[in-house]
């Protein structure tokens, strides 16, 4: 019996093709714009996850998230390294700036200066040199991302030197860092190298990266760090999702995106709902011909569904396929997408999205089904 | 037996008793059925005969469970449908009844083939055994060569056959002819009606063909006339051949 229903499906090719095209242009949109919206919102704390070893970040208190930096005075490091329960803590410079080659090649850059003695901070993924040639003079470890966008076309070569603020500095390492926010180049160097790349007055301490002992949990460290310095303290998770709340909260950004999602499900739901009630209206005498030859209402709503199923998997199939395919070839190492992906929780949350919009969009379609009078064989639609 | 007039089994296939059926909603609320009485038996192919909007058809789709009597009853085979629910007349309609339309209703996307299997499948029969008693049909049918074609590949003739193949698919008690013969010439009419009878009328099943073509009446065992929602008169072979 499936198969008939299917070959019914099927034998209306130009509906199945409006329904198919219908989901996918919905799947595409949705999960495409959500990957996007992930991404950006990943970016944000790409930062904060690079920095693996630590577990707590400290802040001067009118700091709400990672990119609104107001440094401390140098000496609140030695007050955090009083705290009952911290293992170890460092400091950390945070800074925008802009290099450029000695071709002229100028780009917007994230400089971060980690501490000198434990170098702290650097991306575990290091693929050119050695974390310790950042201890030479001038030395800088440049993001592979940067590296390319810089030298464009050449290999991946310690040695480069570019100009930062009027100073020399020598590339010793490439590293793996994570795309940032805005920059387009990531700089780590150490702590003392970057203020006298960057200047920034008195006060020079971004944040204090911190450990915990081990048998206490950062969040109690963290708190306790707050209650006896007077500085915000969050556990890297909690500044993690701090940081991409502000986002959402203070940027347009998750209202353009919800609107593309938005439009994305109505277009595409407008479109299923509209061809899949033409196809049941002109499958009406079909469905009432199944009704006299025996088959119950219940059963005939079940095979409509999956009539519906077949061609909302076959959509959902394309639009996911598609918006991989995006990601694949837009999300290219130099592209100002790189590191975007389509996460298995997106693609998940759209088929259970897409599926919520195929049932919905059928409703009344079932109701006609449902409703289909068998005497409409002997009489016409009734 | 048959042709005959007389009755192949104490229980009439069809026992239809002071049924009443009301179409139309509201001022529009007519009465087609008024209280009609009426046996249909086995073993025969009876006719039911009258002129356009006399109830024919309200009456067919009433015994076939399609419609619902107002009052009255109507037992198929001893079985009377107001005692089974929506879903249960449902489900005995797709296990006993067969029916041929005037307008075929074949299954456009279906091969002649699957439109023959549909009542069988829809009883969860072994694909198998559905195939193997499609391709029987057709074959008995002369359709032994267009198993594969689709209805619109079929001329009028062998889709009226097409349908009659699948009302019997399943081997039904009784099978319901709904203007068999509107769509066809004289001489395809005839052979129509020949098939019919011949694959058709068994001891144990009733065959119920309703038409306003007197050129057939030839073919029926009894003939049941019908006027304004009443049974007029019955005519049994037999005497028809007496006049």
């Amino acid at each position: 019996m499936l198969s008939i229903v299917i070959k019914m499906l099927f034998g209306e090719r130009v509906k199945v093709l409006g329904l198919v095209f219908g989901v996918a242009f919905a799947t595409l949109l949705v999960a495409q714009q959500a990957g996007l919206f992930v991404g950006l919102m990943t970016r944000s704390q790409n930062v904060i996850a690079d920095a693996t070893d630590v577990d707590i970040w400290v802040m001067d208190p009118a700091v709400e998230y990672l990119d609104l930096v107001r440094p401390m005075r140098d000496t609140e490091l030695y007050r955090v390294r009083g705290v009952p329960g911290i293992a170890w803590a460092v400091p950390l410079f945070k800074a925008a700036t802009s290099v450029k080659t000695p071709e002229g090649r100028t780009k917007s850059a994230l400089l971060l200066g980690v501490d000198d003695a434990s170098l702290t901070g650097v991306p575990a993924r290091i693929l050119k040199g050695s974390i310790l040639d950042l201890r030479r003079p001038d030395a800088i470890a440049i993001d592979r991302v940067g590296f390319m966008q810089l030298w464009p076309g050449e290999p991946l070569t310690l040695g480069k030197t570019l100009d930062l603020n009027d100073r020399r500095a020598v590339v010793t390492v490439i590293t793996d860092a994570a795309p940032a926010f805005s920059a387009q180049v990531i700089i780590h160097t150490r702590y003392s190298q970057a203020v006298a790349f960057v200047p920034t007055g008195r006060n020079q301490l971004s944040f204090i990266l911190a450990k915990a002992t081990a048998d206490l949990e950062p969040v109690a460290v963290a708190r306790g760090i707050a209650a006896r310095t007077g500085l915000n303290a969050y556990t890297s998770e909690e500044f993690s999702w701090r940081t991409i709340r502000y986002y959402l909260k203070n940027t347009g950004i998750p209202i353009s995106f919800a609107t593309t999602i938005l439009l994305g499900m109505v277009v595409g739901s407008a479109i299923v709902g509209l061809t899949f009630n033409m196809f049941v209206t002109d499958n009406l005498p079909q469905y009432a011909m199944l009704k006299v030859i025996g088959v119950t209402s219940g059963r005939l709503i079940g095979l409509v569904l999956l009539q519906a199923a077949v061609v909302g998997l076959m959509g959902y199939a394309i639009g996911i396929g598609l918006a991989a395919l995006f990601f694949e070839y837009a999300a290219t190492p130099t592209s100002a997408l790189r590191g975007f992906n389509l996460p298995w929780w997106i693609a998940s949350g759209v088929g259970a999205t897409i599926a919520l919009l195929i049932v919905l969009s059928t409703l009344t379609s079932l109701g006609r089904v449902l409703f289909a009078q068998p005497a409409m064989v002997f009489w016409g639609k009734r | 037996m048959s042709r005959n007039g007389q009755p192949a089994t104490e229980v009439p296939a069809i026992a239809c008793r002071g049924v009443v059926k009301h179409l139309g909603r509201r001022k529009f609320r007519t009465e087609v059925l008024h209280g009609l009485d009426l046996d249909v038996h086995a073993g025969q192919m009876t006719l039911l005969v009258g002129p356009s909007g006399c109830g024919k058809t309200t009456l067919i789709s009433t015994i076939a469970g399609i419609l619902r009597p107002d009052q009255g009853s109507i037992a198929l085979f001893g079985t009377e449908l107001g005692t089974l629910g929506r879903r249960g007349i449902v489900r005995f309609r797709g296990r006993n009844v067969g029916l041929v339309l005037q307008q075929f209703h074949l299954f456009p996307a279906l091969t002649a083939a699957e439109n023959v299997a549909v009542p069988l499948l829809v009883l969860r029969q072994h694909p198998a055994q559905v195939k193997a008693r499609a391709e029987s049909l057709l074959h008995d049918l002369g359709l032994a060569a267009h198993g594969d074609k689709y209805p619109s590949e079929l001329s009028v003739g062998e889709q009226q056959r097409v349908a009659i193949a699948r009302a019997i698919a399943h081997d039904p008690k009784l099978i319901i002819c709904d203007e068999p013969t509107a769509a066809l010439d004289a001489t395809s009419g005839r052979l129509v009606m020949q098939l019919l009878r011949q694959v058709t009328v068994r001891s144990d099943r009733a065959v119920l063909v309703v038409t306003h073509d007197h050129r057939i009446f030839g073919f029926a065992d009894r003939i049941i006339h019908m006027d304004d929602g009443r049974i007029t008169r019955i005519d049994t072979s037999s005497e028809r051949e007496a006049a």
